[in-house]
């Protein structure tokens, strides 16, 4: 299969739109990138810099986040758009968990360990039924929740920095959903799940410590 | 080259313009007309009264269009009556009553719910008076109420007739998908600092009371 036929496929109208939003996605989120905080932020401003930041910077919830918009563009519809809507309100529960001070066994571990699993599930090209998927995602949610509600209380602005890394995970996984539409061509079914594999070995490699 | 494709690269302009541009400080061209300019924008700078306010003008937005316009002239008519009773200090409104409203219609509008009329007027009412009966202009000059008054009215109606536009004007599939995936962000907003809010007044309880000497109560 020839270049033109697959960049044809990859820009048909109705992916065109999908694509130039995740393109948007991704270069307003990697412009951010550059002022690294060393705390949080101060006043509105800064708690919704902060909070945009916080996904960004751990490569760990980057990868994981990407890879439910990937698994979602996958499944199809309805999973590309419902996992997207109830992602941040699973996650805010996790965050409410957080900020109430439940403990939840091995946070670290199960962020990484949700970047391993999903990336396995978009590697093997794995299609299980909406609710099995909804679930496996929502119960990563929550872990990803409570590592960035533990640090919602010493914010500067609580409000803008929900705001930012719940805006912030959204289009995360609005570029995952862009990239997913690689898969209406062969090759690009491929890079998807090679894509998937190295979601998976960054997981790894935070469980195990290299990272 | 047709209009809809000198959309992207202008879009593309402008947002370079206003993402690499350093910040500036914005200040009245007109002297004296500054405060309008500020209470204009108080909606926007106060967070809660900002998340309530879109999530309900998104909900008119995904409604019919006769009943977005009886929302929005209902809701005007509550923040108006609002900040009537809050300017001559009868009463006042709280952060959390906001961000529970807020969670509560940014739900609404992740499922997309068509209200009836009946529940849907008293609904902007109740939005528009409790983020009225907040907004008193009391740091403004008594020879600048006015002015004050008008800035909180023309921005905060005009930010829900922005919203509620815009909304109703979406028509294809992805965009109403991408209205519901906002709704889910204001829900999972008002949650965490509803629960960052609740779990600090906890806080606050358990802490034992303090004399004046640093000591506690109880020794």
């Amino acid at each position: 299969m020839n270049v033109q036929v697959l960049v044809t496929r990859a820009v048909r109208p109705r992916n065109r739109t999908l694509l130039l939003a995740a393109a948007g996605a991704a270069i307003l989120l990697f412009s951010l990138v550059s002022p690294v905080l060393a705390h949080e932020g101060e006043g509105a401003v800064g708690g919704l810099t902060s909070g945009l930041l916080h996904p960004l910077l751990g490569l760990d919830h980057l990868v994981a986040m990407v890879g439910v918009g990937l698994w979602g563009a996958f499944l199809g519809m309805p999973a590309i758009w419902l996992l997207p809507v109830v992602f941040p309100m699973v996650m805010a529960l996790g965050g409410a968990f957080g900020i109430a001070g439940l403990p939840l066994p091995a946070v670290e571990s199960g962020i990484a360990f949700s970047a391993i699993a999903i990336g396995i599930c978009v590697a093997l090209a794995l299609r299980p039924p909406l609710w099995v998927a909804a679930l496996i995602v929502g119960a990563f949610a929550v872990f990803h929740g409570h590592a960035h509600g533990t640090e919602l209380p010493i914010a500067a602005n609580p409000l803008t920095y929900a705001l930012g890394f719940v805006v912030a995970t959204g289009l995360l996984h609005l570029v995952g959903i862009g990239l997913g539409m690689l898969t209406n061509s062969s090759a690009g079914q491929y890079a998807v799940r090679a894509g998937g594999g190295i979601i998976a070995a960054v997981g790894l490699a935070f469980l195990t410590g290299y990272a | 080259m047709n209009s809809r494709s000198c959309l992207l690269p202008i879009g593309l302009v402008v947002f370079s313009v206003f993402a690499f541009s350093s910040p500036a400080l914005a200040h009245s061209p007109i002297e004296g007309i500054s405060i309008f300019y500020g209470y204009m924008l108080h909606t926007l700078v106060v967070p809660a009264h900002a998340l309530l306010l879109v999530a309900t003008s998104l909900l008119l937005g995904q409604q019919e269009i006769v009943l977005t316009r009886v929302g929005l002239t209902v809701l005007a008519a509550g923040f108006v009556t609002g900040l009537t009773i809050s300017a001559v200090g009868l009463a006042s409104g709280s952060e959390w009553q906001h961000l529970l409203g807020a969670l509560a219609v940014g739900g609404a509008v992740s499922l997309c719910w068509q209200a009836p009329l009946t529940v849907l007027a008293p609904l902007a009412a109740a939005v528009g008076f409790a983020i009225g009966v907040d907004s008193a202009p009391s740091e403004a000059p008594d020879d600048e109420k006015t002015l004050a008054f008008a800035g909180l009215i023309s921005g905060t109606l005009g930010l829900a007739l922005v919203v509620s536009g815009l909304t109703a004007g979406l028509t294809r599939g992805w965009q109403r998908i991408g209205v519901r995936i906002v709704g889910s962000w204001i829900v999972a907003v008002a949650l965490l600092v509803l629960s960052l809010t609740l779990a600090r007044d906890a806080m606050v309880e358990k802490s034992p009371p303090y004399r004046a000497d640093g000591r506690s109560a109880g020794c």
